[in-house]
């Protein structure tokens, strides 16, 4: 039990629904007490058997150690993608799986010699960003269905320490913008509607035929740390085709109270994070997710999922049954994985923490869980490739 | 008993010259080392160079944090592999004392000038792995008694002794690790006695902790410039330069933050110091996170590191006293979000953040005198002035460099003692005719010589 007490769980089955029944002995009273029986309702749906994740301390400027890796849903396995150990000791982060392929992955890998790691079939090569086309850098990825593109993000990060409060941290961007990169010709293009001086683009994501880009957008302001708390992020979208994007940007969402964060699209669902203010959620406690209808436009937070603490970032399962999201409700600053079902009709179940070997797993972990992503097989581990080239 | 001499000397003189010479140097290892059963510490562990060793080594530190203990180990490390190189050079007929004392001694040599007890560690596996291989060999008879061993051992002893004890390193790190100890559990007259202006003089990194020391004792006012203070940096030690200054100034601001008031930005630089350490954070890290959310009242964290310190042998005082803190103080509320979006942030200049300190609740004497202290060693004497006229009243009696400022700057609105006064005209004088390094010896501890200096 958590409170260190031994007891024994029996469970029995009722057609899809698992009956735990937990005995234990009671301190005070010294005698065996049978908790009543409590049910777990099993979906016949099924998720995609991995789960990818980096694993950093939730810490300020500086860092030690962190990695990319990966769980097998069905067994309590954990291994690395990579780890930082293999640049020396540089950033690892914002890695994505195109269509939760485990053979197409791209993550960064920031230090002397980085750039964005490529990895198809276990081959990496690594490009530098900053080097090619517009010079921008790319720091949140969308990798087209298609495969042959990755819409990134180029974000100027910057943080700052209020001096008070249960907030220790905002994180916020000064400039942000939207470029694409054609993989076919190792190309990067920055569409002017989306690199705009006076707008901040960020969090791209595509919808499932890769028709529409969406992503977060805000008027670009002098002093963002004071005028932080109005800035608030709208939900816009483009169109694509033929490899170039087609039309004007438009605002699919806004709200005065809301700043918009990470939008998944899954059929006619998004799902996005909604912050009280400005651009990175996981540090603030307000934060939830809210499910959108891209139909008639409505708006709804998705209740089952959210906690008096921060909800952040998520994703869908392949078959868009299943969402896993970051969350900080056990302790207010250790990001742990929750899984939901989702009924495909608006509803989600009760979200489960990721199941670990030892219920004290999540307490005595000092890592946070960031950028959880299903996949759809085993990834590959890149430590070796990917020391080899920061060392060319 | 003639052959138990030589191991008893090894023993007696690595206990006696560790305690002598390193006694913080021992604390400090168990400050900034981790052994816990958890699986994430097992799995690094597992992971790192020399596995057997790190993690042993790891286990013996956690007692180090009695400095006896430190310096029994290590003596029992050393005398081990002496014991066992020994009788590995008996098998073969060797008489081993003065090879044994040589080779424990240089080990003996460099654990003391190294940050963990792992080398010793590793080479004490090493030994007994031979040894146990040498048993397979038949003893030899010894081809002939040396005379002359014992006293050679007990030279090499000697010797090796006087390396640790007159290294100027160990000396060194062991008077930087004193500094370490009491700028985290704020022993203000014991730091004052480990770095009195003449070290700060040789070395010019523990200024800052000296002048933290002043300021906890309130004394900064007066005797800042006792100390070698040439520059803002002497005092907040804001910039850095490589990665041993970036380690110092880490752990120099989250102490100053801490004894500020300031939690938020002391957990911002513990959070930061940890990563420069060997495993990315460290018992005393661990025990101050417990320590500043209990202050804050974030008892959720503090149960979470409380319950991970728990898991180690040697903390359980700790966590029964964090908790016990924790039933007398009051949960803390989450900040509303008006009041988030609004909150001020801390910068990279230390006069915005004492500044913003005052306006913000934490109007202690401590910001109060480092903040006036900081406009005089910006020579911004106009600042000063307007903020002295704000603080001046909270002062019983207006410390000295502040009215020396007063008198420099022509700032007569408050009152300043004759002899300030006096000793002004005095150096006024005296700067007409005598070398400037004289005046600067016969001023020393003045704010006279600084604010005249261009």
């Amino acid at each position: 039990m958590a409170d260190g007490r031994p007891f024994k769980v029996e469970t029995s089955r009722v057609a899809d629904t698992v009956f735990y029944s937990v005995r234990a002995w009671d301190r005070k009273t010294g005698r065996g007490v049978r908790y009543a029986a409590f049910p777990v309702y099993v979906s016949a749906d099924p998720i995609d058997p991995y789960v990818a994740y980096r694993l950093i301390e939730p810490s300020y400027e500086g860092w030690k150690e962190m990695g990319l890796y990966y769980r097998e849903l069905a067994s309590y396995k954990e291994k690395a993608i990579i780890v930082n150990k293999s640049l020396a000791g540089g950033c690892v982060n914002c890695h994505n799986f195109q269509g939760g392929d485990p053979s197409n992955l791209i993550f960064h890998a920031r230090g002397a010699g980085g750039g964005t790691v490529f990895a198809k079939d276990g081959n990496a090569r690594i490009i530098n960003l900053t080097t090619v086309g517009p010079h921008k850098q790319g720091v949140y990825p969308a990798w087209h269905p298609g495969g042959r593109y990755v819409a990134f993000s180029s974000n100027s990060t910057q943080q700052c320490f209020p001096v008070a409060g249960s907030q220790q941290i905002e994180v916020y961007d000064n400039r942000s913008d939207i470029i694409l990169m054609d993989l076919q010709t190792d190309s990067v293009y920055a569409w002017q509607p989306l690199c705009e001086d006076t707008r901040m683009e960020t969090f791209p994501a595509w919808d499932a035929g890769g028709n529409t880009l969406y992503y977060c957008v805000a008027d670009s302001v002098s002093n963002v740390v004071e005028s932080r708390g109005r800035i608030h992020y709208a939900l816009g979208a483009v169109d694509f085709a033929d490899g170039t994007f087609v039309g004007e940007p438009r605002t699919v969402w806004q709200s005065d109270s809301l700043s918009v964060s990470f939008p998944r699209i899954n059929g006619k669902w998004l799902l996005f994070t909604g912050a009280a203010y400005a651009t990175f959620p996981i540090w603030h406690r307000e934060a939830d997710l809210y499910l959108m209808d891209l139909q008639n436009g409505t708006v709804v937070p998705a209740s089952e999922l959210n906690s008096p603490d921060t909800e952040s970032y998520h994703s869908w399962s392949s078959n868009g049954k299943w969402v896993v999201f970051s969350s900080r409700r056990l302790d207010g600053r250790y990001t742990r994985l929750f899984i939901a079902h989702f009924d495909g009709e608006g509803n989600f179940g009760k979200p489960f923490l990721l199941p670990q070997k030892s219920y004290e797993h999540n307490v005595l972990r000092l890592k946070s869980y960031n950028v959880p992503e299903f996949v759809c097989g085993q990834p590959l581990n890149y430590d070796r490739q990917v020391s080899k080239l920061f060392a060319e | 008993m003639k052959k138990a001499i030589a191991p008893i000397l090894m023993f007696a003189t690595v206990l006696l010259a560790s305690l002598l010479c390193m006694r913080y140097t021992f604390v400090c290892q168990e400050y900034e080392g981790l052994f816990l059963n958890t699986p994430d510490w097992w799995a690094r562990a597992w992971a790192q160079q020399l596995p057997v060793s790190g993690i042993i080594s790891d286990f013996l530190t956690q007692f180090y944090r009695d400095p006896l203990y430190g310096a029994i180990i290590t003596a029992v490390l050393i005398t081990g592999v002496f014991l066992l190189l020994r009788g590995i050079l008996c098998r073969f007929g060797l008489s081993g004392n003065a090879i044994a004392a040589f080779a424990s001694g240089a080990l003996w040599v460099f654990v003391a000038h190294s940050s963990t007890s792992k080398p010793a560690v590793f080479v004490l596996l090493l030994m007994a792995a031979a040894w146990l291989l040498s048993l397979l060999f038949k003893i030899k008879q010894l081809r002939k008694e040396r005379k002359a061993d014992l006293p050679l051992s007990s030279v090499m002893l000697v010797a090796a002794a006087a390396c640790v004890v007159l290294s100027p390193a160990v000396m060194r790190a062991e008077n930087f690790n004193r500094v370490k100890v009491d700028a985290l559990y704020g022993i203000w007259d014991d730091l004052l006695a480990t770095v009195p202006p003449e070290e700060a003089e040789k070395n010019a990194e523990l200024t800052p902790f000296a002048l933290l020391a002043l300021s906890g004792k309130g004394e900064l006012g007066d005797k800042m410039f006792t100390y070698p203070v040439f520059e803002q940096n002497d005092l907040d030690m804001e910039a850095y330069d490589g990665k041993g200054e970036y380690y110092t100034s880490l752990l120099f601001k989250a102490c100053l933050y801490q004894y500020l008031g300031c939690y938020n930005e002391a957990i911002h630089n513990y959070f930061q110091w940890s990563t420069q350490l060997r495993q990315g954070t460290s018992f005393v890290v661990l025990r101050r996170l417990a320590e500043l959310y209990c202050l804050q009242g974030n008892y959720d964290l503090m149960e979470k590191y409380c319950r991970i310190l728990d898991k180690s042998l040697l903390n359980g005082a700790y966590v029964r006293h964090f908790r016990a803190m924790a039933t007398k103080g009051t949960a803390q509320q989450p900040t509303s979000v008006q009041d988030r979006a609004a909150m001020p942030v801390i910068s990279h200049d230390p006069l915005y953040n004492l500044v913003l300190l005052q306006s913000s609740g934490f109007d202690t004497r401590m910001s109060a005198d480092r903040m006036l202290c900081t406009l005089i060693l910006k020579k911004d004497f106009i600042r000063f002035g307007s903020i002295m006229e704000v603080l001046a009243p909270a002062y019983e009696h207006i410390p000295l460099h502040f009215q020396e400022v007063m008198v420099f700057a022509g700032l007569r609105s408050f009152d300043v003692d004759a002899a300030v006064v006096e000793r002004y005209s005095a150096f006024v004088s005296d700067m007409m005719d005598m070398p400037q390094e004289r005046l600067f010896q016969l001023y020393k501890g003045s704010a006279f010589p600084f604010l005249f200096s261009e």
